[in-house]
């Protein structure tokens, strides 16, 4: 187990720098002098070497990435074109996102896996394809395109819900409100995943063994399913999420730009939309770095679920 | 029984596998109708000019917004354009995406893992981390930062696309090697003197084609989905080219006073990706010995 931990965690680290270097060169790659940025288009050739200088860019690359990279270890991340910290505003939009994460991995867990329980054991039966024609159909609805259509039914026509903003949690009922709709739109992509993938391995966790032996014992189908199919099948799901988390945050830049919320996925947007490159590579380092982390901590709850895995 | 004999036989065990694998596949309805719907797409795409009412770009001032008529099926949006035409165009984009990412994808990606695979090893083991590091970041965080590095464009979001689809392509191709260099045919291989890459692509290739085809089928929705997306937020086609995500960027400005902007462009993407998606699964089922009921 110890030597599973070490290993995963240093593949992870491996990875993390790679990550980082590869986020440092991005940067490096886009064309124009950073120097020209930084010293607000002064062309004075005095000026430039002094803003080179200051900003090591006179240095070597590997000299410039240690540099870089120590100060981001100590989350110091620069500023961006308006002089704020870069890490203080990440900071500052990440529970957003956060909020929004967990309300659609709820609204997902709460759809996807018991209609994919209920289509394995129902296979072949009416509910079985309405629940797999429905989750195929989820699968291939864009989340933009749902959050348009949801906007229009209930924020224009019907004005049950407020269409776009963000309102902070010291007001639950007004941010659930407003959470309400983006959740569902980041929800039910994931929910149709769930349920696939929750139907299948439930399909294999009825046809093995030990639910033959289940059943000859004599307990009861919902004790077969309850107890002994869906643990089996519940620890193949915690991969899927990890799998699933990257999808997650594509989907929270996306449905945070419709419904207007300012957070961590809004952020990157307009970093892009407005050319700052030091708030681009702090973006994109943070989520990488948060999602190899996620993905770290989903192997690991795994391998304490299936101890098959810690001896390979 | 003579060499030759058996590969003229009607028993040819190729040709026989494939009109069992046609026969299986004709009988899953929804497969064939996915493989129609798809083909419908790629027909519209390549013959657009042709099919489309109108240019994508014309417009017609006298009638703004207008609704469904004989004239205009589908309506106008806010410039006077007609959407039907537009949708039409738009299909361009997303099929040109769609094809030609999955394909960067898989020259890329099916000789690395394939090599991975044969080799392992240290090889195996630097292939593997190469690929985290690029599953380290999100799919469209790398999207955004290679948009933000290259500038938007067609060209760059199918660029950017296709490298996203890398790690996919690279996991299935290894998987696939690891399995299939310890049939007997490799060892009958190297006995013949074959070299490795002989081996790797005369041999190994043809027998991994199906796996390939049915990912393929899965990353092309994904694909077409994620051009809509880059250029809905304005990282992949720039208007006024035509591209549903664009139109459905153009529609955000009018949901309250022409709703069905948004819907139609949107539509198209649906039954796009689900034509893909419900063919993807067929395959699968027919070419999956595992998954067949």
């Amino acid at each position: 187990m110890g030597g599973f931990l070490i290993r995963r965690t240093g593949a992870a680290l491996v990875v993390l720098v790679l990550a980082s270097m590869l986020v440092f060169l991005g940067v490096r790659a886009i064309p124009g002098d950073p120097a020209i940025a930084l010293g607000a288009e002064n062309r004075d050739p005095a000026v430039l070497a002094a803003v080179r200088h200051k900003y090591m860019l006179d240095r070597p690359l590997p000299v410039q990435y240690a540099h870089w990279i120590s100060l981001a270890i100590r989350g110091d991340l620069g500023v961006d074109q308006r002089q704020l910290s870069v890490a203080h505003t990440i900071v500052t939009r990440l529970p957003i996102t956060l909020e929004l994460a967990l309300l659609s991995i709820f609204v997902a867990t709460l759809v996807g896996i018991p209609a994919g329980v209920i289509a394995a054991v129902r296979r072949g039966k009416p509910s079985d394809y309405a629940a797999t024609a429905v989750a195929l159909v989820g699968l291939s609805v864009p989340h933009f395109w749902l959050g348009l259509l949801m906007i229009v039914w209930f924020a224009v026509d019907l004005h049950w819900l407020p269409a776009s903003g963000y309102v902070t949690m010291q007001h639950p009922l007004a941010n659930l409100e407003h959470m309400l709709m983006p959740s569902l739109v980041l929800g039910a992509g994931f929910a149709a995943v769930l349920m696939r993938q929750m139907r299948s391995s439930m399909l294999a966790s009825l046809g093995a063994d030990y639910v033959r032996t289940a059943r000859a014992k004599g307990l009861s189908e919902l004790r077969v399913v309850g107890r002994h199919a869906l643990r089996n099948s519940l620890i193949t799901i915690t991969t899927v999420m990890g799998l699933q988390l990257g999808a997650l945050i594509s989907g929270a830049v996306i449905t945070e730009t419709i419904f207007g919320i300012a957070g961590f996925g809004r952020l990157t947007i307009d970093a892009v939309n407005q050319r700052d490159y030091t708030l681009i590579q702090g973006v994109v380092l943070v989520a990488a770095v948060g999602y190899v982390v996620a993905n770290l901590l989903v192997d690991v709850v795994y391998s304490l679920l299936n101890p098959r895995i810690r001896i390979g | 029984m003579s060499v030759a004999a058996e590969t003229t036989s009607p028993a040819d065990p190729r040709a026989r596998r494939r009109r069992l694998l046609r026969k299986r596949f004709l009988r899953r309805p929804m497969a064939v109708g996915g493989l129609l719907v798809v083909a419908v797409f790629v027909v519209v795409a390549i013959f657009a000019p042709w099919l489309a009412p109108y240019g994508a770009g014309a417009t017609d001032f006298n009638s703004l917004l207008a609704h469904p008529s004989s004239k205009h099926l589908l309506g106008t949006d806010e410039l006077g354009r007609d959407v039907l035409s537009r949708v039409f165009w738009g299909a361009r984009a997303s099929m040109q995406v769609g094809f030609l990412s999955t394909m960067l994808a898989m020259v890329i990606a099916v000789p690395v893992g394939m090599v991975a695979g044969y080799y392992r090893g240290w090889v195996d083991t630097v292939i593997a981390r190469l690929t985290d590091v690029l599953l380290a970041f999100p799919f469209l965080i790398l999207a955004v930062g290679l948009a933000a590095i290259l500038g938007p464009s067609l060209l760059n979001a199918t660029l950017a696309l296709g490298v996203g689809a890398v790690p996919g392509f690279v996991r299935i191709a290894r998987g696939e090697m690891l399995a299939l260099r310890e049939e007997d045919y490799v060892p009958a291989a190297i006995v013949n003197g074959a070299n490795d890459a002989t081996i790797i692509f005369r041999h190994i290739l043809p027998n991994m084609t199906s796996t390939l085809l049915v990912q393929a089928t899965v990353t092309i929705p994904g694909a077409i989905v994620g051009e809509a997306v880059l250029s809905f937020l304005g990282l992949g086609v720039q208007p006024p080219t035509p591209s549903w995500g664009v139109m459905l960027q153009d529609a955000q400005s009018y949901l309250a006073q022409a709703p069905r902007l948004a819907i139609f462009p949107g539509l198209a993407i649906v039954f796009a990706a689900l034509a893909f998606n419900v063919l993807g699964d067929g395959l699968r089922d027919v070419l999956d010995p595992r998954t067949t009921r």
